[in-house]
């Protein structure tokens, strides 16, 4: 008889491992601590929650708000009155890194590369009008995959074209096929950049697939029109990939930003590997902290915007988790591989 | 006496808890759909964000059905760039980023009969987390 209750509870452990194994990504302050309300700072004037897609990019989303967060903050706008048109161009953030040597569309760009090249180039930035980042992947989404910005399906069927019409093909029959291309595949999007024959021309002249995507996805009449964000100092931290971070400096710097009413971009680990230091990282900017006290002591909590949409703001308070949590995942996000140095872990700008 | 101190701040501080934000429901949503934003209804059926056709006929309906399956299956969720949106192609949707009213982004998962369903709330469904 007491064979029964002991298989039950050996079937229930059984079944119920993995889940006790499995750890919460962003965590919630344990909830025995309560809020000390006067220990609660909280950025005002964000811009609208954005949405990065499958688009293993996130550092180009983070960094298109961060940039919103002060372009609202210096003028005095409020952020979400800007017209969804109007939103800084994710699209172009991936194309402003200066050590690649010449402007192309790259997915591992970084907040602090981007971020460097604005403040140093003043370079403009085009609306989302103008490089349409949403609607381009409306258009030419991966099915099936998760997707990164050079694979997405479409970047390969450019990719496959632009290599074709640099070996195959005069320039007339190459522009052709890419207007056929565009016209047939791509959509809204495909029909009005197939009618613009210079710019496919001056695309597909370029000496590599990053410039041509360049080229033909962000159009320079946009880039002549546009504004650079207002004049911004940057910083890091570490200062440079060759420093230690330190988690006591993370906790300093994120706190005395929020009280100076300034937004940090935080890049931390969501997959901690033991081989490679980091499997995945993330990027997210910090908008807020507040001590969280109980029987145990105090605690921090930081507010997160996130860029995986607004429904998940909502089932994670909004964006408030553990800052130990936080302050942990940024000290092994700034830990490189074996043997390569560390990495920036957070930016900001003033 | 940290005892104490412990036990009257969690007194004191207990009414700051904020209610959870309400959602935007309705015929506020925008989806980008041949070459511009259109109106896309979004409802509510037993909790979950789902496009009204997929409502008023709940046991045809792919996105619910999907849900449904992922609630008894605990199909595992991958870490990924973004959780929910791996797991919308994982299960044979496809995401579509809806507009709110607010202007807040929403990822959506889009099943081959056109229904609709909040990528995050079918995510979560019988969770169990990588």
């Amino acid at each position: 008889m007491r064979a029964v209750p002991q298989a039950a509870l050996l079937l229930f452990a059984l079944l119920t491992a993995p889940l006790a194994r499995a750890e919460t990504l962003f965590p919630p302050v344990p909830k025995e601590f309560r809020i000390f309300k006067d220990k609660v700072v909280e950025l005002k004037n964000l811009p609208p929650v954005r949405d990065q897609d499958g688009v293993n990019a996130c550092g180009i989303f983070s960094t298109a708000s961060l940039l919103e967060f002060h372009r609202c903050r210096v003028k005095r706008i409020p952020c979400r009155n800007t017209k969804v048109d109007e939103r800084i161009s994710a699209l172009q953030l991936a194309s402003l890194d200066e050590a690649a040597g010449s402007p192309g569309i790259h997915e591992k760009v970084g907040p602090r590369e981007i971020l460097e090249t604005i403040a140093k180039n003043r370079t403009r930035l085009v609306p989302e009008k103008c490089a349409p980042f949403d609607q381009l992947l409306a258009t030419i989404r991966l099915d099936g995959e998760e997707v990164k910005l050079d694979q997405v399906r479409g970047m390969n069927v450019l990719r496959d074209l632009y290599q074709d019409s640099r070996s195959n093909h005069s320039c007339e029959a190459c522009v052709q096929k890419l207007q056929t291309t565009l016209a047939n595949q791509f959509g809204a999007v495909g029909k009005q950049l197939q009618a613009d024959l210079p710019r496919l021309a001056e695309a597909l002249r370029q000496a590599s697939f990053e410039e041509f995507a360049y080229r033909l996805l962000i159009p320079p009449h946009c880039l002549a029109k546009a504004e650079p964000p207002p004049p911004f100092e940057r910083h890091s931290y570490p200062a440079t990939v060759n420093d230690k971070a330190d988690k006591k400096v993370f906790r300093d710097i994120l706190v005395g930003n929020l009280k100076r009413g300034l937004a940090s971009e935080a890049t931390l680990c969501v997959q901690p590997d033991k081989t490679k230091g980091c499997g995945l990282s993330h990027s997210v900017l910090v908008v807020g902290s507040r001590e969280m006290c109980g029987l145990k002591g105090c605690r921090l909590s930081f507010k997160i915007q996130n860029s995986w949409g607004k429904t998940w703001q909502e089932k994670n308070e909004d964006g408030w988790i553990d800052g130990e949590w936080l302050l942990d995942r940024m000290m092994m996000g700034s830990v490189g591989a074996p043997g390569t140095p560390d990495r920036v872990a957070m930016n900001w700008i003033r | 006496m940290n005892l104490l101190i412990g036990l009257l701040i969690t007194t004191l501080s207990a009414p700051a808890f904020a209610a959870p934000p309400a959602s935007a429901l309705g015929t506020s949503f925008e989806r980008y759909a041949g070459g511009r934003f259109v109106p896309q209804a979004i409802t509510e059926h037993q909790g979950l964000r789902v496009n009204p056709e997929c409502a008023q006929t709940p046991t045809t309906c792919q996105a619910l059905k999907t849900h449904a399956r992922a609630l008894q299956s605990r199909i595992k969720r991958d870490i990924a760039a973004h959780p929910a949106d791996a797991f919308c192609v994982k299960v044979g949707g496809s995401v579509v980023l809806l507009r709110d009213a607010e202007k807040d982004q929403r990822n959506f998962c889009e099943f081959p009969d056109g229904s609709l369903i909040d990528s995050w709330q079918l995510h979560d469904a019988g969770k169990e987390a990588p």
